[in-house]
């Protein structure tokens, strides 16, 4: 994703904090440390570092962005990550080939315009 | 042991119904019919499927959405894929993005973490867990 977004600047990804807590209880805690960066730019920098299981400390604030992430994934019907969904409001789960999303977000982008 | 015996006794029900006039298959005995099988489940919706003869019922478990066909005599189920032979679609397939689509506008974007300008035009909402 960082590549792609590094290449062309159409496309955007908001990333939403969905720790399957019940499976990786610990995850929780890395999100809610996340939660807690002032900008995009570092959030996205401790996120790479979670990703790659490097500790990034405890979160440093009080914060009820993960809990209200993880409440809205819930509300539509999201059960497993990654979930994606598109601007036409169809989902893919699982990891896809970045040209691929790319591919298929462009498509979205396009139904929703034409509606 | 106390499945085959449910199983029983709703064959038993089945076969009182089938002597009234009845081609019709409510919520009520979908729910009813599923619940042999799934005791949490909850029906959202039975209309008919392209099938003569088998309803399509949408039913959440669990918070999944599932897509299973019961015939009108309520004594089978099919849990699978439907095919559409002149087009070749998946019927299925089709109608499970169908009832899961959301208003993409609609999910907030606070909290989350933006990769790429805001203002671009193809835009994608990842729900991720860094585990």
């Amino acid at each position: 994703m960082k590549k792609v977004v590094a290449e062309r600047n159409d496309v955007v990804f908001y990333i939403k904090h969905f720790p399957l807590v019940d499976l990786h209880p610990e995850a929780y805690g890395v999100h809610k440390s996340i939660a807690c960066a002032s900008t995009d730019s570092q959030a996205l920098l401790l996120l790479e570092k979670a990703y790659d299981h490097k500790d990034i400390g405890k979160p440093e604030c009080e914060s009820t962005v993960v809990d209200e992430s993880i409440r809205l994934g819930q509300s539509l019907g999201i059960n497993s990550t990654p979930t994606v969904i598109l601007q036409d409001g169809s989902r893919i789960m699982g990891a896809v080939q970045a040209g691929e999303l790319v591919k298929a977000m462009i498509e979205a982008a396009g139904k929703q315009a034409s509606r | 042991m106390a499945i085959a015996l449910s199983l029983v006794s709703m064959l038993a029900a089945c076969d009182k119904a089938e002597k009234e006039p009845s081609a019709e298959m409510s919520a009520a005995r979908a729910q009813e019919i599923l619940a042999g099988f799934i005791p949490e489940v909850k029906v959202i919706s039975v209309r008919e499927s392209q099938v003569e003869s088998l309803h399509e019922v949408v039913s959440e478990a669990d918070g999944k959405k599932t897509i299973a066909y019961i015939s009108s005599d309520g004594k089978s189920i099919f849990a699978g894929n439907l095919y559409d032979v002149a087009s070749g679609g998946n019927v299925t397939k089709n109608r499970f993005e169908e009832i899961n689509r959301v208003d993409f506008s609609a999910i907030p974007r606070e909290g989350a973490i933006a990769m790429g300008p805001k203002t671009a035009l193809n835009k994608a909402i990842i729900f991720t867990d860094v585990d």
